[in-house]
């Protein structure tokens, strides 16, 4: 393919040391918007974490509060990697997400906590790997997809990639983690929407898993008494359906939560009952308040108008993510962002509905809320690819790396 | 109102933030513009170059794309972003606005605990304010009734208490003190057993051992039927409760069931306290919310004198054994003495045999001892005899026969008859004894009559008023006039006193009107006859007192005022000063008569107990009257009602012997002894004479 000079030495010229190191360039590049808003939402967090796990031996805030230093270090380094590199990764990422799927499996590294294998323990540090593939399986995604430039409408083709997107879902699915492959599960068929995948595919795919999942709710039954044992759906999650359809159901144990809940958000009215003051989490009567139900004790502390700026936070966030993805400098980045986009509206919508009782109950934390170092540094670094792409939005000014080299 | 208005702003602020995604898309897609305008760089660049790069960035950023399909389901992310947002604030404004109480009530039932503190129960005082029924710690050890189906369980109770385990089941098994509260297994437990039980919760899991306050009756049975008894509320109480009472009940409380227990319930009950706990969610107390202290019941001072009760208790007592043993009569076994200050109505003493032990029925009644105290065999120990045992009143009632002839003159000045032992005025068929002389008194006056209790005399009075009731035979029955009855009615004959004692009978003057309605199914007794208005004149026949009654009329007499018997007097304030002192309250009809008429029978009346003796030890005169009722198919009931001093009465005392036999000297002995009492004299030896015979 015919290059022009210009052309490669302009991008190529403007990002030498100079331009890179350039302090006014590199704060200019910054979006400081995004930035902002996620660090207040990061600040809030914190305050309600403090609050929430005050008192309480089995939670650690300086662990949350070192999670927060290493997110913002970790987002920094990544704000400053150009993306596009990342670009052809395409089954290095599909690898590395496999494998920390499969990890909390492994024996001795993997850990049991309340009855499912979902952590890994190294050198002393405990972690959800799941978490950190989320990030993976984005950037997986982002890059498959890109390949297609923005069409996809070959079945052939169209099968390929959604075969290649399901297999991680089903490596999680073995860890029974049901929250962690429905987040996967939003971000693969979003990645996908905004790709550019053929309209008809995406319905009938989403159809037909869901009459699979379906099926096997129905089916579940039949199995689980043919096997004697629990076999794909846990009885818990299926008493937390039941709970969710019918939120009178079993209120002393299964809607136990749910209701206790719904009694957090409502009791806290328009005002809240102060920082510090939330009975129902204070007392023990919400279990896991500091990292499911958090939103609960904001919601029971600082009433409709904490709840309210809490929203609106997330909302300006995910627009000002939108923009970011919007003036993304390829289609990568643009993919990337709206892979990060969904997790996070996902995350954001089961973990609030779940506590507002319009969603089934999962376990899936609520982006910078949650108590959780995993969760808190994979959202800084889905942060620090959002600044990434922002940063080198113009190819101009910025000195993205040219993708098409490597390519081809 | 204010919901749908908030609800519909809500769906304001819902369309506002679609609108506003929708303008931020646009907003973004004319930046695209703006900027290849004002982006000279871009501009400027080659147009073969930038085509290149587009192919080299692979279908370039979407900013850039012109398929519409990309850029719209781009939009699309926003719209979706909007609508999330917008479901989720719809929700939360439902649950923490509009809902907002109902879950503030949830979550303040969730951490808030109420504590009941109980409040004492006020005591019962004499009116020399002894104690007649206290209160007393007591330690229970008390458990769910689903316990008595373990075992093991109900053994080792039984070693530590040392009760038989059917037992144990057994109070287990009752329902007595409320199906869903826990049932007291054992009272009174000693401090050992309490601490072993203590020690060792998991041998004895579900029992627990809780702090009690019993009542106390220091005196025993003493005046059992006035004190009355208390019991726990039943369930059915609770659930008749409206939530408006005064004073409210909860599950395990006691409540006066008889006697003054019941009479002076809302002033001996007092008020729950109530504390509000914080509770984490273990039910561990974290703080104290709120505290309203308890208050206490009133003590309740009565009339009643407690030396003097234990003295008629023990007088009847004796008297019945004593007719029992010496006269050798096994069917004496109830009666009753009444004691009454005349001056204002207060009940001294009131005794009723056989009695009972309150303390036996306070903690709930077991079967066995219900249908023991409720049988024939026992005579109905629970019955207050002195209030709802129902008599004729014998020779007793002739004073007011003769008071009723002065009054409607059927006896003059200077009416005499002639009594030869036998009346038959109206034909053999209905000729009547002089039960006491059957050779006859002779000429008696009436004083005379009333003095030997001449039947003849007081037939003839009784005939009288039969005559002019049969006259006025072309009226109808229940237009005739019945001035005998009428009169005896303005003495509180056939009606309520109204004291103050649960369970009390109203009586029977019998008239026409009354016998053929009682008779109405066999009509050829229904009619009255001369008869029964002669026996009704000796006090016999159909007419029924009360011995409060008579002892009320007797009092009348005494005080030529009629007045409310009464037992309460005044409660005690916190420093133990009298207050809310009883009023004497005036009967509504006060019976009238001349006060010649008045003297008359006092001189009968005095002229008794001068002829009988016996009350010689008394320093005051007394004057009383005597009475032997026949009931059939039973031994001769007894009585004797007097006051003392004649002259200025203080003292009226009544006393009551079923089946003592012909002779009314039985009952006359409860009247001496009590007024030695009283006086503080000594009467000597109680002694029943069988065949004195005396009416």
């Amino acid at each position: 393919m015919p290059v022009t000079p210009r052309l490669q030495s302009s991008p190529s010229n403007r990002s030498g040391a100079q331009a890179g190191f350039r302090l006014g360039d590199i704060i200019r590049s910054l979006s400081f918007p995004v930035l902002a808003v996620a660090l207040i939402l990061a600040a809030y967090g914190l305050l309600i974490v403090w609050s929430a796990t005050y008192g309480l031996s089995e939670y650690n805030y300086n662990r949350q509060l070192m999670g927060v230093g290493i997110g913002i270090l970790l987002m920094l380094v990544i704000w400053r990697i150009k993306y596009n590199r990342f670009s052809s990764l395409t089954f290095v990422f599909f690898g590395i997400c496999v494998v920390l799927m499969l990890l909390p499996l492994v024996p001795v590294i993997g850990q049991t906590i309340s009855g499912a294998r979902r952590w890994v323990l190294i050198f002393g540090f405990q972690f959800q790997p799941s978490e950190l593939a989320k990030i993976f399986y984005i950037l997986f995604a982002a890059s498959l997809l890109a390949r297609y430039k923005g069409r996809l409408d070959s079945g052939s083709e169209y099968l390929k990639c959604f075969v290649l997107l399901l297999v991680p879902i089903f490596c999680v699915m073995l860890q029974l983690d049901l929250g962690t492959s429905m987040v996967l599960f939003v971000i693969g068929m979003a990645v996908m929407f905004a790709g550019g995948a053929n309209r008809r595919w995406l319905i009938i795919s989403v159809v037909a898993l869901g009459a699979t999942f379906v099926s096997f709710l129905v089916l579940d039954g039949f199995l689980d008494e043919l096997m004697g044992r629990d076999v794909f759906i846990q009885d818990y999650q299926k008493d937390r359906l039941l709970v969710f359809l019918n939120p009178e159901h079993d209120v002393d144990r299964a809607g136990y939560n749910l209701r206790q809940a719904q009694i957090a958000i409502g009791s806290g009215g328009l005002f809240g009952k102060g920082l510090g003051n939330a009975t129902q989490s204070g007392l023990g009567f919400l279990p896991e308040a500091p990292t499911d139900f958090i939103f609960c004790v904001l919601a029971e502390e600082f009433g409709f108008v904490g709840s309210m700026a809490l929203i609106l936070l997330y909302a300006s966030l995910m627009f000002l993510v939108l923009r970011v993805a919007f003036n993304s400098y390829d289609f990568f980045g643009t993919l990337i962002i709206t892979g990060i986009l969904s997790m996070w509206i996902f995350q954001i919508m089961e973990n609030i509905g779940m506590n507002l009782g319009l969603m089934p109950i999962t376990g899936i934390p609520l982006p910078f809320m949650s108590y959780g170092t995993s969760s808190m540094l994979v959202n800084f670094i889905a942060l620090g690819f959002i600044l990434s792409v922002w940063a080198h939005r113009n190819p101009v000014k910025s000195n993205v790396s040219q993708p098409g080299r490597r390519v081809q | 109102m204010s919901a749908y208005l908030l609800s519909g702003l809500l769906a304001l602020v819902v369309f506002a933030l679609v609108v506003l995604a929708y303008f931020i898309a646009r907003y973004l897609y004319k930046n695209r513009r703006k900027k290849s305008v004002y982006k000279p760089s871009f501009v400027r660049a080659d147009k073969d170059m930038i085509k290149d790069t587009e192919q080299l960035r692979g279908s370039a950023s979407l900013k850039d794309r012109t398929s519409k399909q990309g850029r719209g389901r781009f939009y699309a992310f926003g719209v979706l972003i909007a609508a999330v947002f917008g479901t989720l604030t719809v929700r939360l404004w439902g649950l923490q606005i509009l809902e907002h109480e109902k879950y503030a009530k949830l979550s303040n039932e969730n951490m808030i605990v109420q504590v009941s503190l109980p409040a004492n129960r006020g005591r019962i005082l004499d009116r020399n304010r002894n104690e007649l029924v206290g209160n007393r710690p007591s330690i229970a050890i008390t458990g769910k009734r689903s316990l008595a189906n373990d075992s093991g369980l109900v053994r080792r109770l039984s070693l530590v208490l040392g009760i038989p385990a059917g037992i144990i089941r057994r109070n287990l098994l009752d329902d007595s003190e409320g199906v869903q509260s826990d049932h007291s297994i054992a009272t009174d437990v000693p401090m050992e057993t309490v601490a072993y039980i203590r020690e060792h919760p998991t041998l004895f899991k579900g029992i627990n051992v809780e702090p009690r306050t019993v009542r106390y009756y220091p005196y025993g049975s003493l005046g059992a039927h006035i004190l009355g008894y208390t019991g726990p509320v039943t369930e059915e109480f609770l659930k008749n409760q409206t939530g408006e009472e005064p004073i409210p009940y909860k599950g395990g409380d006691i409540i006066g069931r008889d006697g003054a227990e019941a009479t002076f319930e809302n002033l001996l009950k007092g008020m729950h306290g109530e504390r509000l706990y914080v509770v984490d969610a273990s039910g561990n107390p974290i703080e104290v919310r709120s505290e309203i202290e308890s208050a206490n019941g009133d003590d309740v001072v009565l009339t009643l004198d407690a030396n003097l009760q234990r003295e008629t208790d023990k007088i009847l007592m004796d008297i019945i054994n004593l007719v029992k043993s010496h006269n050798g009569n096994d069917n004496c076994n109830a009666g009753a003495i009444i004691c009454m200050d005349v001056e204002d109505g207060g009940i001294l003493a009131s005794s009723s045999h056989p009695t009972f032990y309150p303390s036996d029925l306070t903690r709930g009644i077991s079967t066995e001892l219900w249908e023991e105290l409720n049988s024939k065999e026992s005579d109905y120990p629970l019955t207050n005899r002195a209030v709802s045992g129902l008599y004729p009143a014998a020779s007793t009632f002739k004073i007011f026969t003769s008071l009723a002839g002065l009054e409607n003159h059927m006896i003059a000045d200077d009416t005499t008859f002639v009594c030869n032992g036998w009346w038959d005025i109206y034909g053999d068929e209905w000729g009547q004894r002089c039960w006491i002389f059957p050779n006859g008194h002779g000429t008696v006056d009436l004083e005379e009559s009333i003095n030997v209790s001449c039947d003849v005399f007081f037939y003839q009075v009784g005939a009288a008023f039969y005559e002019q009731w049969f006259a006025l035979k072309d009226t109808p029955d229940n237009e005739r006039p019945n001035p005998f009855q009428d009169y005896l009615a303005t003495w509180g004959f056939g009606s309520l006193t109204g004291v103050d004692i649960p369970g009390e009978a109203r009586g029977r003057i019998p008239n026409a009107e009354w016998k053929w309605e009682y008779f109405a199914d066999t009509p050829e007794e229904a009619k009255w006859q001369p008869g029964d208005m002669t026996n009704m004149s000796i006090g016999q026949g159909d007419l029924l007192v009360t011995p409060l009654q008579l002892c009320n009329a007797f009092c009348t007499f005494a005080r030529r005022k009629a007045l409310k018997p009464h037992l309460y007097s005044h409660v005690l304030d916190d420093e133990g000063n009298a207050v809310a002192r009883y009023k004497p309250e005036e009967m509504d009809t006060q019976p009238v008569y001349d006060l010649k008429y008045h003297a008359r029978v006092m001189d009968g009346i005095k002229r008794v107990v001068a002829r009988e003796g016996g009350f010689d030890a008394i320093p005051v005169p007394v004057a009383g009257k005597t009475g032997t009722a026949e009931v059939a198919g039973k031994d001769d009931y007894s009585w004797f009602v007097g006051f003392a001093p004649a002259d200025d009465p203080k003292y009226c005392a009544l006393c009551v012997i079923e089946q003592g036999g012909s002779g009314a000297l039985v009952a006359m002995n409860g009247v001496i002894q009590t007024f030695a009492r009283i006086y503080e004299v000594d009467a000597g030896e109680i002694t029943v004479w069988q065949n004195r015979n005396e009416r």
